[in-house]
């Protein structure tokens, strides 16, 4: 799976709780907390972006990254391995 | 008593299966239009008669604060998306009760919240167990806040802007009244102005279910039938409790601070009271409730004389509806008030019985109406005066009696009045 086809499954993710944003905003230069997600929001897009992605590991490793980019690059790095 | 700073009741929610909002609830109670249906619950009786309601959208949340719906629903949207159904309940009957007492500019931090109930995430507790023992899904950081009943508190604190003080009361099926009991005596010993009183949705999960089968105490659906015909409450043939999905809010509000902000009270908060049994058992008491029922007379300052109608805690159990009636009888002797059993029409909403019971009385009380008994027809004993098949205008009505036991011997009353005596 490509970073972009990643980046599509948080973007889905992210819009089932920031329902009121465009979809166009959700980039991977962007962090959630910039689109109004608080950290209680940020944490269920990462684990519903996890239970979407086939992929499971303690939400802890998801702590401190700066931007949906980052986010995109961790679960990329997780489905190679 | 006199000492006491007099209470009135000025906003009241309802949402439940009889649909959202208090017109509903009258229009229900009314008509004895049918809320049951039948859950099947693996492992137990096929089909057990239940009332239960849909999860309110978020546009149901809001809708009832007419034109500030809108913004309401743009500042609060995401909380409520992602709140479950009890609290979405919880906000809903919270907006409509504040809506209809003309709140919104009263001062916060003179304002309580009270949630009654305690456990009120069971369900979501028993459905989050089995995902995480099956591996399917990781536990959301939310559910570190939502499995404490406060939460509703909080949200109710944060939609609303209630800055005064807020807690949940928790006594059984008798924590509803509790709340009601608690909210009047901190407006009359001068910690707040006014309580938003919240009757919490119970959401029963299979464990609960099975284990009040199993007790003996839910209702037995195993003859089918229509299941809006399952809760029989004081009749011969009753069959044990119908669960039922039901919030319910009331504000009960210092009466010079209303008068003085012109609200209208829609009825008078007169007294209550609450004791135990000495048992942690499911063992009704009819000297306990006897005994509860005398102490609410004695707060409110009233006789048993004074009493017009009592709506009963009858859940159509079998032993709770012998020891209620026969306590009722005691308490009475030949004053014969009306005797009404709001759980045939309603189903059994656990936490939240208390106030929406209560709902119902502010009603009859404010509407001059007696609502009917529904699936009572044959009455437990024939010395109680118990209100019919027909609900009738009753100009006459001016006193009400509710009661509310709760598993654990825990037995509480409470007296309503006719607004403007």
């Amino acid at each position: 799976m490509s970073r972009e086809e990643i980046l599509e499954v948080v973007r889905e993710s992210l819009l089932e709780i920031l329902y009121d944003i465009d979809p166009q905003r959700v980039t991977m230069d962007v962090s959630m907390k910039s689109l109004g997600a608080n950290s209680l929001d940020r944490s269920e897009v990462s684990l519903d972006s996890m239970e979407r992605l086939g992929l499971d590991f303690p939400a802890r490793e998801l702590g401190g990254l700066p931007n949906i980019g980052a986010l995109v690059e961790v679960f990329y790095q997780k489905m190679q391995a | 008593v006199t000492s006491k700073l007099p209470v009135v009741i000025t906003g009241l929610g309802a949402f439940g299966g009889f649909g959202a909002g208090v017109e509903a609830l009258a229009h229900a109670a009314l008509q004895g239009a049918g809320t049951f249906g039948l859950r099947d619950v693996d492992g137990l009786q096929q089909g057990i008669p239940c009332s239960a309601s849909d999860t309110p959208s978020v546009q149901d949340v809001f809708s009832a604060v007419g034109t500030r719906s809108e913004e309401m629903s743009r500042r609060f949207g995401r909380l409520m998306a992602s709140a479950p159904k009890d609290i979405r309940a919880a906000v809903q009957v919270g907006l409509e009760a504040w809506t209809v007492a003309g709140l919104w500019d009263a001062p916060p931090a003179r304002t309580s919240v009270v949630v009654s109930g305690s456990n009120l995430s069971q369900a979501r507790t028993a459905a989050l167990a089995i995902k995480r023992h099956a591996r399917k899904s990781r536990v959301r950081p939310r559910w570190a806040l939502q499995f404490l009943d406060t939460c509703a508190v909080g949200f109710l604190s944060e939609v609303l802007g209630i800055t005064g003080e807020g807690w949940t009361a928790g006594a059984a099926s008798a924590s509803g009244n509790l709340a009601l009991l608690q909210a009047a005596r901190h407006i009359a010993d001068g910690y707040a102005d006014r309580v938003l009183v919240i009757g919490a949705l119970t959401e029963l999960s299979a464990l609960e279910l099975e284990a009040l089968d199993t007790l003996g105490a839910l209702v037995d659906g195993r003859q089918g039938g229509d299941p809006a015909q399952a809760c029989r409450p004081f009749d011969r043939h009753r069959i044990g409790f119908v669960p039922a999905e039901i919030a319910a809010a009331i504000v009960l509000e210092r009466a010079d601070v209303a008068a003085a902000r012109g609200a209208r009270p829609l009825a008078r908060w007169l007294g209550g009271a609450m004791r135990l049994d000495g048992t942690h058992l499911p063992r009704p008491s009819e000297a306990g409730e006897a005994c509860v029922m005398r102490a609410a007379l004695e707060d409110a300052g009233l006789s048993a004389a004074a009493v017009d109608l009592v709506s009963a805690h009858a859940t159509a159990s079998q032993l709770g509806d012998e020891a209620e009636a026969a306590a009722i009888a005691a308490v009475f002797g030949a004053h014969r008030p009306w005797v009404q059993a709001p759980k045939g029409l309603l189903g059994h909403g656990l936490c939240s019985a208390g106030v929406i019971e209560a709902v119902l009385s502010v009603q009859q009380l404010d509407h001059s109406v007696i609502y009917k008994n529904h699936n009572l027809t044959t009455p437990i004993r024939d010395d109680l005066r118990f209100v019919g098949a027909i609900s009738s205008p009753n100009t006459s009505l001016r006193t009400i009696m509710s009661n509310s036991f709760g598993f654990g011997g825990i037995n509480t009353a409470v007296l309503l009045g006719r607004a403007g005596e």
